[in-house]
């Protein structure tokens, strides 16, 4: 590995571990920061690796200091792939995380710029109701997406997550926990649906999400990063899981499958925010 | 001036005449042929339906605007019509676009939904994911083949009949084999800022062209070599494009045309030629006729569209100005067919 590569490298974990400890890497892309959906929402059964921000009409900002490295709004590249709500911007900082931004208004990109400062305009976002902007943070050395809101200032919330079902599959049959909570000894699934509803203004995934069976924590995941491995979506930087073992296609998550069996068995979904607000949900399940 | 100095001029004169005499028989340069555009038809253009006794065979395909169709070389319709959603037109389907892409064959057959954000290249039918970061290939009957997560945002793609490449904003490019498999990952590295800007793959699969980084910029050529592909040349740029720019391989991978300041940019793909086609352009579009071994490029600037003839690597041989409005332009073999969403016209390069 180079130098150049080993110290950016130090860069990138040093910006990481100082966003760790509450110290912002970067500055909110727009004057008035929020999000409408966060990373790991379920959006049509994809895993989002960025945030839908809620910029309607506003100018879009530099996060950070950075060279402009690609930036075109054309709505496809040559070759005819199509660009990602018709335009896309990418700059490199220093630290070695790259931002990049889809959506922007087409002629509103800084097309002449090489280098933009933090806070100067690099694009502007269309009106409400028109295509979404998306920003995302790629941490380029170790070629991963890192969840956003561990790099931005942050936002006031003292609203835990919502965990709207937890169900038990097995095969064809499903069983929604919390009235009749009795099943047949065997394999069981389990998917969780769970929501952070607050500072987003959609529903997005909750930062953190645990679910534990008889005590035993079975699965505890934290929404930190993805990354595509021999062409397939991985997140989860502890304990990885591939995405379409994890996203179900109505957008709940799957856990399991656990081995339930005859007796009492109690099953537990712990879900947290980024600000660690904690919202828990317990459930006495019959085995027969 | 004095007599011994007109002497002297005459004898200069004398002698560089006769140099070039003994140059010219000692090194002939054969001539090209003169190359003749001879206009065949030009129609105006406007809907026809799908007939019963439509032609099926030997159909191009035209898309320009909201306005879409076939055609074959005499200028008959097999259909030509209008849509407000958008359109992909291939040599064998076509994608009407809008909220939910349908795959339609030329013959008219009732049409398959494809997921994403579908495209043609090649010939190849792919759709990209809602955030740029992935890539689907379907078969010619719209089933889906494969699935494959780029790293980042991809910001080049082209294929072969065998081979897929995405070069991504991060400066890492996959290759993606038949089933949807890595065939290699590569990043080139050797600039301060790492991107990809430009991307090509030869049609055997075997090259894969790019334009690359900045500060500073490189043309790389892969090449197959056993199961892997590795660097077989490589040359720095004076470009400094933070933007996509073309790449085309030329003569079946010989040849890599990439966009330059000073011309189109011509490297043979292993290192031993480096010049420039006299052709300024911002982007362009290039074909190559075998059977006269003449090649053909599109150049684009804001204001003007031009078709250039030459042998290659750089050897112009003619020039045709043509409507900068052009939005539709295809060459086969030495015929030109170019026009808008009003009009269509056909023009025969010959030689005489």
């Amino acid at each position: 590995m180079s130098r150049l590569h080993v110290s950016k490298a130090l860069a990138a974990r040093a910006v990481l571990a100082a966003a760790c400890v509450g110290v912002a890497a970067f500055q909110w892309p727009s004057d008035q920061p929020g999000y409408r959906t966060g990373f790991g929402s379920a959006r049509g059964g994809t895993f989002s690796k960025g945030l839908e921000l809620s910029v309607s009409d506003q100018i879009v900002k530099a996060p950070d200091d950075g060279d402009l490295v690609f930036a075109c709004d054309d709505g496809r590249l040559p070759g005819g792939f199509p660009l990602p709500g018709g335009s896309i911007v990418a700059l490199a900082h220093s630290s070695g995380l790259m931002s990049v931004f889809t959506g922007l208004q087409p002629g509103s990109l800084p097309r002449h710029a090489v280098a933009l400062k933090a806070g100067e305009p690099v694009g502007a976002a269309p009106p409400d109701g028109g295509r979404s902007v998306n920003f995302y943070a790629y941490d380029a050395l170790e070629r991963r997406f890192i969840n956003p809101l561990s790099l931005l200032p942050r936002l006031a919330d003292n609203r835990a997550p919502a965990i709207r079902s937890v169900t038990l599959v097995s095969g064809s049959q499903q069983l929604a926990l919390g009235r009749d909570n009795r099943v047949r000894q065997g394999e069981w699934g389990i998917r969780v649906d769970a929501a952070d509803l607050f500072p987003s203004e959609g529903p997005s995934a909750p930062f953190q999400l645990a679910v534990l069976v008889n005590g035993s924590e079975l699965a505890n995941v934290r929404y930190d990063a993805a990354w595509a491995e021999d062409g397939a979506l991985k997140a989860f930087s502890a304990a990885p899981v591939y995405i379409r073992d994890y996203i179900l296609p109505d957008g709940r998550a799957g856990f399991g499958p656990v081995s339930l069996v005859r007796g009492t068995a109690h099953i537990s979904v712990v879900a947290s925010d980024f600000e660690g607000n904690v919202r828990e949900a317990h459930y006495t399940v019959q085995v027969f | 001036m004095s007599d011994s100095g007109r002497t002297w001029n005459l004898l200069a004169t004398v002698l560089v005449a006769l140099a070039l005499g003994v140059y010219f028989f000692l090194f002939p340069e054969p001539l090209g042929a003169e190359l003749t555009p001879l206009a065949r038809w030009s129609d105006a253009l406007a809907p026809v339906a799908r007939a019963q006794d439509a032609p099926v065979d030997a159909l191009l395909p035209f898309s320009a605007g909201h306005r879409y169709g076939y055609f074959t070389k005499d200028g008959s319709w097999a259909f030509l019509a209008d849509t407000e959603a958008g359109v992909q037109v291939g040599d064998q389907s076509y994608l009407l676009l809008g909220a939910e892409p349908s795959l339609y064959d030329a013959g008219g057959s009732p049409g398959t939904d494809i997921p994403g954000f579908p495209f043609f290249n090649r010939g190849r039918l792919f759709s990209a994911g809602a955030d740029g970061a992935s890539v689907s290939a379907f078969d010619q009957f719209g089933t889906l083949v494969w699935t494959y997560a780029l790293p980042v945002q991809v910001s080049a793609f082209a294929s072969s009949e065998r081979l897929a490449v995405a070069g991504t904003v991060g400066g890492v490019v996959q290759g993606i084999g038949m089933d949807g498999r890595t065939e290699f990952s590569f990043a080139p590295g050797g600039s301060r800022l790492e991107t990809i800007l430009a991307l090509d793959v030869s049609p055997s699969g075997d090259l894969v062209a790019m334009v690359c980084g900045a500060d500073r910029q490189r043309l790389v050529v892969l090449g197959k070599g056993g199961s892997d592909y590795r660097v077989v040349s490589h040359r720095y740029l004076d470009s400094d494009y933070r933007e996509p720019v073309r790449v085309a391989f030329l003569d079946g991978g010989r040849w890599v045309l990439y966009r330059s300041d000073s011309g189109i940019g011509v490297w043979s793909s292993d290192g031993s030629l480096d010049t420039v086609l006299s052709v300024n352009a911002d982007d362009f579009s290039v074909w190559y006729d075998e059977e006269s071994s003449r090649a053909y490029v599109a150049a684009r600037l804001p204001d003007s569209l031009s078709l250039v003839a030459f042998e290659p690597p750089n050897r112009i041989l003619g020039r045709l100005a043509l409507p900068p409005d052009t939005e539709y332009i295809r060459m086969d073999g030495g015929t030109l067919y170019f026009g808008t969403q009003t009009r269509l016209s056909r023009i025969d390069f010959v030689e005489e």
